[in-house]
């Protein structure tokens, strides 16, 4: 256990459960709700555990003596006077490995983020994880406020509408992927509630197979399935073919204007090639079939 | 509910004894809907007055200064049967309004129909004596999002879980499609209409005659979780998942192309959804101080028990007098096929504390997609197709005779390997290397060739190009004498991408860190038009908590990518006109515009601006502020072109004055600009693919700019009065996606540009205004009623649409729907809730 060093230096000891809930009688009433408290109280796994209180926030000896100097104990919130290294060195003593066995360098910890600005396990906030809120997407829109809007435009993933949530995707406590992905890879990732589209396929389409987000973006768009831009100019700007894919579309081809043109309305390219993500049929080449 | 509670303590004990096999995973994270994202409790009490407990005034904050809400009232302890505590609750009750509303986007994820309503309820019971404890709870019962799951286990030790969960996404609902056999693999004309010989006012009148359907699908998931703790340091799990999805979305269908009029058809069919997915996965995992290792294998098996789809054709594909397109009365799609996937991967961590504290890391993972499926015929229909003295007989293709293969035989490898090292060389500067190596190997090896008429290709959408394009039937003939220049390979795309880099971080002050990072990563791709890419990336950040529980954060990247010489055609060996004999391969059309740049591969240069900033603005008030600025510049001159720019700022203020008062505003805007060129070919055969070239003349060129602007707004308040419980929320979402093109010349379309080269689109906006309302009265102890109100109000204009609506049959094209259209929605509630 990492000690502050102001309690290293003047060696302090364990006071016991009782000497905390004297004093911290509400938060005690809360913390006792908790996953933490239930399993140090009913089933711990060792003697540290045991100490319940003392267990996360050292010994609290000196404390007890000197409630106002919050260098004598581990705190964990903006008042404490313990540097996020420890405090997050305290749930890392026990929580270390699985999920987060690549927390170390991960962005989050980089960019000096506290378990506790995620977490609280003092009160039962969120079903579960002990959350900072009652669900992980609010606990992520603390700091990621973008992707609450990108959540709420015309296509999005029903993450407003509680079937998805950030840790479905991405995993906070760091990943060996640049997007802290929960798969090696954005398609791997993506194949696990789209896994139609994992294929293999005899008739590959490349951007399709290299990366999903070559067409979609993840959380939210202005435009259909999720697409990055407006058909058919998303496909235009690959395909350049002879015939119809090289021409300017204008305004006169939608079903409003002149000339009506398939290319424009409705599903675009996809109305013929509507096998867009690979065909397996013989006579697929083109994904018409 | 104390019949069921003491039913549950009876089986209790049996479960207890039955989860000795080991197992673990990971579970489904979101359990919830659109009433209750989280998944919580509504029941519950209100907010405590007492707050959190802290012994000090005021809210508490983490500490980065973000506030701590305020928990509800600890549930009081309740019933106890034989050892086991329970408490729960549930809330029930009625909607009505404008709930059976059929806009699509009004339901498409939720399920919010007038009627009775099991919202929530939860039974939680504990046994502190045996460290057991037990969850049950679900919401929205019976209906198309509803969730369940229950938690069975003791602390420290094992836990069970299951869950069923249903996601609804709803399509179209006024869907018109004129087939019957809908959610079937057959999709058959009605009364009235011949396939293959449909006339206008035929089709007209059947799209007339068909009532509005709605198109959705729901997803069904299920799930069994062990998870058993063995020791302190090692733990197990096994996962096992179910899914279901059934249901019909809207999907395509095509032969040949259908501009102008009475050449080809083209048509939005129905594609039929009964999928079964079903994954497993098992794993260990151990931690102690110095070192951690993570070992899983999973299995994922996807199958689709309707293998094709198809559907009678209602035009007549004539170009003329063309006697076979009679024929092409079918199409034929197959589907998705099943396939399997498997992976086992394992992270390793080492800690040397004693040697310039470093720690070293290395993943891997090794895996494998595969499908087997067997093939259908190239082509449906039978008779004579294609025109002149290229017809030729379906017969010779419409059996599985005509393949090369029975099977796809298709797979892909994958693999991965990663490797990272910190160290301390020195007080405070912490220094990491990392490298991560992935790669695909794809094995599949297909080849149209029809061994009973030596031909390689297929006949293109079922005999219909053919039998409108003079040779362009879809295939090749060996010793004919004709050029017909056809896709005829399956093309094994495969990359290998290594990511390495060095990281440097050191304190520069009390709570401020500045780190500095070079990251390179190179790309080698199999048949793509670049061999390599390789793009390096630099980034700085500095992150620091500042006094009072403010902390910022700020970073700025850039990266240049290159690679090597670009090939615009690597397809060649795919394609007819690489097969030996093959007449005057020169005289083909270009593949493509040589002087486009695909985006995925081009060189681009990009910087990336992000800043956040936390500030405690008082006691009880904080504010959050968050900018992104990324400017991306493909030199290109084709495809994706100039200056592709992104910038997003966000703001959010959250005051606390009290522990019974909540409230929020939060701002968000964003704005992005990307640009791209093409250039209109001549489809001369045998000329230059350049730019300026005879087939790509710079007369013929064109931009495209696409624009989008996205503001949301909103705020809520959650007050807790002692006679009730306030908790609104509102938010509101203004998009705008303007395009804007111009041409060098009316050249560069067929499409009449009216005498203006440039022009732009009706811009595609969205606009919406959400506002949810929540009364909670308290009756006693132990029961509330609770009023509730949701209100959507959607604006959607969108071009793709505009003009459909009456007008399904536009030509040779027939859609199914006018699109996503706008709506306002008010949902009311009154519920009562019970608490144990």
């Amino acid at each position: 256990m990492l000690l502050p060093l102001a309690a290293q230096a003047q060696e302090a000891t364990f006071v016991g459960e009782k000497a905390c809930t004297t004093c911290h009688v509400v938060i005690n009433e809360h913390f006792s709700h908790t996953s933490h408290a239930k399993a140090f109280r009913a089933n711990p796994r060792n003697e540290r555990e045991g100490r319940v209180c003392e267990a996360c926030h050292g010994p609290g000896s000196l404390h007890v003596k000197d409630p106002a100097d919050k260098t004598l104990l581990i705190g964990f919130t903006s008042r404490a006077a313990t540097p996020i290294a420890v405090m997050n060195g305290q749930c890392l003593s026990c929580h270390q490995g699985g999920e987060r066995l690549h927390w170390p360098g991960s962005i989050h910890e980089s960019s000096q983020v506290a378990c506790s600005d995620c977490h609280n396990p003092m009160a039962k906030f969120s079903r579960e994880g002990l959350l900072r809120k009652q669900s992980v997407s609010e606990t992520c829109y603390g700091c990621h406020q973008q992707q609450r809007a990108e959540f709420r435009r015309r296509s999005h993933m029903p993450l407003p509408e509680g079937k998805i949530s950030c840790t479905d995707c991405h995993n906070p406590h760091g990943s060996t992927t640049k997007s802290l992905l929960q798969a090696d890879s954005v398609n791997a990732l993506c194949y696990r509630c789209h896994t139609e589209k994992r294929g293999p396929f005899i008739w590959e389409h490349a951007p399709v197979r290299e990366s999903c987000m070559n067409c979609h973006v993840p959380h939210g768009s202005n435009h259909e399935k999720l697409l990055a831009s407006p058909r058919p100019f998303l496909c235009q700007q690959c395909h350049a073919n002879d015939g119809h894919p090289t021409e300017l579309l204008a305004r006169s081809g939608t079903a409003a204007g002149s000339s009506p043109d398939a290319r424009l309305m409705a599903r675009s390219c996809q109305t013929c090639h509507a096998q867009v993500h690979g065909s397996n049929s013989p006579s697929g080449a083109r994904f018409h079939r | 509910m104390k019949a069921i509670a003491r039913g549950i303590c009876l089986i209790l004990p049996l479960l207890a004894n039955a989860a000795k096999a080991e197992l673990s995973c990971r579970f489904d994270a979101a359990l919830g809907n659109a009433i209750n994202p989280a998944g919580i409790d509504t029941f519950l009490a209100g907010s405590d007055p007492r707050g959190i407990g802290a012994l000090h005034e005021g809210p508490g904050r983490s500490p980065s200064g973000l506030l701590y809400a305020t928990p509800s009232i600890p549930p009081a302890p309740s019933e106890s049967m034989q050892g086991w505590s329970l408490r729960g609750g549930l809330e029930a009750g009625f909607l009505g309004g404008d709930g059976d509303d059929r806009n699509t986007l009004w339901r498409e994820y939720k399920d919010l129909r007038n009627g009775f309503l099991l919202d929530n309820f939860g039974l939680y019971a504990e046994k502190p004596g045996e460290a057991k404890y037990l969850s049950f709870f679900g919401g929205s019962v019976g209906r198309d999002d509803q969730y369940y799951g229950f938690l069975y286990g003791r602390r420290n030790d094992y836990k069970l879980r299951l869950f069923l969960e249903d996601t609804p996404h709803v399509f179209a609902t006024d869907a018109r499609p004129i087939w019957q056999g809908l959610g079937s693999g057959s999709l058959t004309l009605p009364a009235g209409l011949t396939p293959g010989r449909g006339d206008r006012a035929s089709i007209q009148a059947a799209v007339d005659a068909t009532g509005a359907t709605t198109l959705e699908l729901i997803r069904r998931k299920g799930g069994i979780a062990f998870d058993k703790a063995f020791s302190e340091t090692l733990s197990g799990f096994l996962h096992y998942t179910v899914e279901k999805r059934e249901g019909a979305r809207p999907f395509g269908g095509a032969f040949f192309f259908p501009t102008p009029p009475g050449v080809g058809a083209s048509m939005e069919t129905v594609e039929p959804i009964d999928y079964l997915t079903q994954d497993i996965v098992a794993g260990l995992r151990y931690a102690d101080e110095l070192r951690q290792f993570n070992l899983s294998a999973n299995a994922s098996l996807f199958r689709n028990r309707i293998d094709t789809l198809t559907w009678e054709n209602p035009f007549d594909v004539s170009l003329g007098p063309t006697p076979n397109a009679a024929n092409i009365q079918r199409g034929r799609f197959d589907l998705y096929p099943d396939n399997e996937a498997y992976q086992v991967k394992a992270d390793f961590a080492q800690a040397f504390p004693s040697f310039l504290r470093s720690r070293f890391t290395a993943s891997a993972s090794a895996g494998s997609m595969r499908q087997d499926d067997a093939l259908i015929p190239p082509a449906v229909n039978s008779g004579t197709a294609g025109r002149g003295s290229f017809q030729y007989p379906l017969e010779s293709w419409n059996t599985t005779t005509a393949l090369s293969q029975k099977n796809a035989g298709a797979a892909i490898d994958t693999a991965t390997a990663s490797l990272g090292y910190s160290l301390v060389p020195v007080d405070k500067l912490t220094l990491r290397a990392k490298a991560r190596y992935e790669e695909t190997r794809n094995h599949t090896d297909y080849t149209a060739f029809n061994p009973l008429t030596g031909q390689y290709g297929y006949p293109s959408l079922d005999g219909a190009r053919g039998t409108i394009a003079p040779n362009e039937n879809g295939f090749y003939t060996p010793g004919s004498g004709l050029n017909s220049q056809w896709h005829y390979r399956s093309i094994p795309f495969d990359y290998r991408r290594l990511d390495y880099g060095l990281v440097a971080e050191y304190p520069i002050a009390r709570r401020t860190q500045l780190s500095g990072e070079y990251e390179r990563q190179e790309i080698e791709r199999d048949h793509r038009e670049r061999d390599r890419t390789w793009e390096d990336r630099l980034r700085i950040a500095l992150s620091s908590r500042v006094a009072n529980g403010a902390s910022l954060n700020v970073s700025l990247e850039h990266g240049e990518r290159r690679g090597s010489e670009y090939n615009y055609d690597p397809y060649r060996e795919f394609f007819t006109a690489s097969l030996p004999g093959y007449p005057n391969p020169s005289r083909e059309l270009p593949h493509t515009l040589a002087d486009l740049r695909k985006y995925d591969l081009a060189d681009r240069r990009q910087d990336t601006l992000k800043a956040r900033f936390n500030m405690q603005l008082r006691e009880d008030l904080d504010g959050l502020l968050s900018m992104r600025l990324q400017e991306s510049d493909y030199p290109a001159s084709y495809g994706r072109t100039g200056r592709d720019s992104r910038s997003s700022v966000s703001a959010e203020i959250n005051y606390q004055p009290a522990p019974l008062v909540n409230a929020y505003l939060f701002y968000s805007h964003e704005t992005s600009r990307m640009q791209q060129a093409g250039i209109r070919d001549r489809s001369i055969p045998g000329s230059s693919p350049d730019a300026g070239g005879n087939d790509y003349p710079l007369a013929n060129a064109w931009r495209v700019e696409t624009r989008e602007r996205n503001d949301a707004v909103g705020f809520g308040v959650k007050v807790d009065f002692s006679r009730f419980r306030l908790d609104f929320r509102y938010a509101y979402a203004d998009a705008r996606s303007p395009v804007s093109y111009e041409a060098a010349s009316q050249g560069a379309s067929t499409l009449p540009l009216a005498g203006e080269l440039a022009g732009a689109f009706p811009d595609i906006t969205f606009r919406q205004h959400l506002a949810e309302t929540s009364l909670v009265f308290p009756i006693s102890g132990r029961l509330a009623a609770r009023l509730y109100h949701r209100y959507e109000d959607t604006r959607l204009v969108d071009w793709h649409y505009t003009g459909l609506a009456g007008s399904l049959l536009q030509g040779s094209i027939l859609y199914l729907d006018a699109g996503p259209q706008s709506y306002r929605a008010s949902v009311f509630g009154v519920f009562l809730q019970y608490r144990l």
